[in-house]
């Protein structure tokens, strides 16, 4: 009699054992799943790798220029195309998609009142760069003349594209392969409306 | 199996002890499973209840991720397209879901299978799929984003054709697939195997390109949340992908995307599905994980 009841406790024990194991492992697995996950997630990665510095080098597709450097300030003092600029072609310039797309990232207030009447060609100003307002008395032109050839030369980790400038580039497309973004007369046009702005 | 043929004297209703053992056996099966259930309810409950959090920024688990918050394209959305994007009425981009599930149920081929036919329910297999590509593929050895996974399962399981970037077909099925794990975080494996891939794509983020010369964090990592002229900057998340946008007037992938960033800097675009952008995919993903999928989201 004993022998029968320990031979069905046996038994039962194995009949239990296993089933429950299963479930006992399905909730394990159920519970750590998330742990495992998140512990992935953690795991460090390499510092930030520096993008490449490219030199800076002018190519005779170019005019000539001269990059004065003093102390302080870096400047170009001779008028790219040798000519003087036309500030109502640099004003349209500015403005041109195409061409300067100045208000992309910069602000200047005066075209707030032209921006009532034509909000589609002086509004929406971007805030990206700082407000172009009084720039030709912050600068001299000869230094605002760089900053429009290469703007990185006077501030190396800027956003601002460098309007006069073809070398160093990286996969830049065929439609604009060896072109710099304006010509140098627009260059001056466009200078001689920012000296406008006191 | 019968275990006994007396009847149990502590069960007073009478049934045999193998009956009430298994009866026991099934109550603490049952009782676990009770536990699990109650708990997956809670946890999907929080997620439900808590409202659409998409508006809200999240910090990223990775301490090395160069952004000390995240936000989803969707919070630099205008209202109205916000809205779009949840209405599944009114967002296009779920009838690219509904045609992806048609697909999806579509025998085809030379072996004449479904997807659903190894895959099955597409909400259970597909559920984490969708958020973890792209992913390292051993044969290849490189990585593969989802466009090409299902073009590889198309290949080599169904004995189909596989179809060609951006065309409906595929747009519908990643687009299919990918809703499958909406709302749910984005995250992607970025170490082991996949460890230089993202090396990869990581320096092509921060590398400046074309006649502009800016990289990508020029624009979605120093400039986020200003203005570029009429655009509002995002942080250039890939977590709304496929998405419809109004400027396409259709649902484009992440590649599609890509190129449009790079044209808009003036530099020549790669191929869609190139290895520089899968790259870049998975680098991107990883720097939004954490995000939830918003596939399809609705933006400009
Ligand atoms: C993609 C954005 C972008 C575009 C387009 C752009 N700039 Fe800039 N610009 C900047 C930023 C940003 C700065 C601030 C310098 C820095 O990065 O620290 C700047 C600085 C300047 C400065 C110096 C202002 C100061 O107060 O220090 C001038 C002048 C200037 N830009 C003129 C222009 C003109 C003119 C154009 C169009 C021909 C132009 N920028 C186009 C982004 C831009
Ligand atoms: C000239 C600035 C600029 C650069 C450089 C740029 N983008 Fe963009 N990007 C935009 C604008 C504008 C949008 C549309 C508005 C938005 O979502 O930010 C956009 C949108 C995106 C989006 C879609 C975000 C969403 O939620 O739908 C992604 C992804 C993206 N960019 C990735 C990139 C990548 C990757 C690069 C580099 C290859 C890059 N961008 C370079 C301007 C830029």
């Amino acid at each position: 009699m004993t022998n029968s009841i320990a031979q069905k406790f046996n038994l039962l024990a194995q009949f239990l054992r296993a089933p429950f194991c299963m479930s006992l492992r399905l909730c394990m697995i159920l519970l750590i799943t998330p742990v495992l996950v998140t512990s992935i997630w953690a795991l460090d990665l390499n510092a930030a790798e520096k993008a490449t510095k490219k030199s800076e080098k002018k190519t005779s597709k170019l005019v000539e220029y001269e990059i004065f450097n003093l102390i302080q300030s870096k400047s170009i003092p001779k008028p790219l195309a040798g000519k003087k600029g036309n500030w109502k072609r640099g004003e349209a310039l500015i403005l041109d998609i195409a061409k300067g797309n100045c208000l992309q990232c910069h602000r200047i207030d005066q075209f707030h009142e032209k921006a009532k009447k034509n909000p589609d060609v002086y509004g929406n100003m971007g805030e990206i760069g700082p407000s172009l307002d009084g720039v030709a008395s912050r600068y001299q032109d000869s230094q605002l003349r760089l900053i429009l050839v290469n703007a990185k030369l006077v501030f190396p980790e800027t956003i601002m594209p460098a309007y006069y400038r073809i070398d160093g580039l990286t996969r830049v497309d065929d439609e604009y392969l060896d072109k710099p973004i304006m010509s140098a007369q627009d260059i001056e046009d466009i200078l001689s409306f920012l000296m406008k702005l006191k | 199996m019968n275990f006994c043929s007396q009847h149990c004297r502590t069960c007073f209703a009478g049934i045999r002890i193998c009956d009430f053992s298994v009866f026991r056996r099934l109550l603490s099966v049952f009782s676990f499973m009770m536990v699990v259930w109650f708990m997956t309810v809670f946890m999907w409950s929080m997620v439900a209840f808590a409202g659409n959090g998409r508006d809200k920024s999240i910090v990223p688990r990775d301490k090395t991720n160069p952004l000390s918050n995240l936000w989803s394209g969707y919070y630099y959305a205008k209202k109205d397209i916000q809205g779009l994007q949840e209405n599944r009425q009114e967002n296009p981009g779920f009838k690219y879901i509904t045609e992806g599930a048609q697909l999806w149920e579509q025998k085809v081929g030379l072996r004449n299978k479904s997807c659903a036919k190894c895959h099955g329910k597409p909400s259970v297999s597909m559920g984490e799929a969708g958020a973890r590509y792209p992913q390292y593929y051993a044969p290849f050895k490189r990585l593969i984003n989802l466009e090409q996974r299902i073009n590889l399962c198309r290949k080599n399981y169904q004995g189909a054709k596989s179809f060609e970037y951006e065309s409906r077909e595929l747009l519908s099925l990643t687009t299919f697939v990918r809703s499958q794990a909406r709302n749910r975080p984005v995250r992607v494996k970025v170490d082991g195997f996949a460890k230089d891939f993202f090396e990869r794509g990581k320096a092509f983020y921060y590398q400046r390109r074309g006649q502009l010369d800016m990289s990508c964090a020029n624009c979605h990592e120093n400039n986020y949340g200003k203005q570029l002229r009429s655009t509002l900057l995002s942080q250039g998340q890939a977590n709304g992908f496929p998405s419809y946008r109004v400027a396409w007037q259709k649902v484009g992938s992440l590649h599609r995307r890509f190129q449009g960033c790079n044209k808009l800097v003036r530099a020549k675009p790669y191929a869609l599905g190139a290895e520089y952008y899968v790259n870049l995919e998975l680098y991107l993903n990883w720097r939004g994980a954490g995000l939830e999928v918003e596939t399809p989201a609705v933006r400009d």
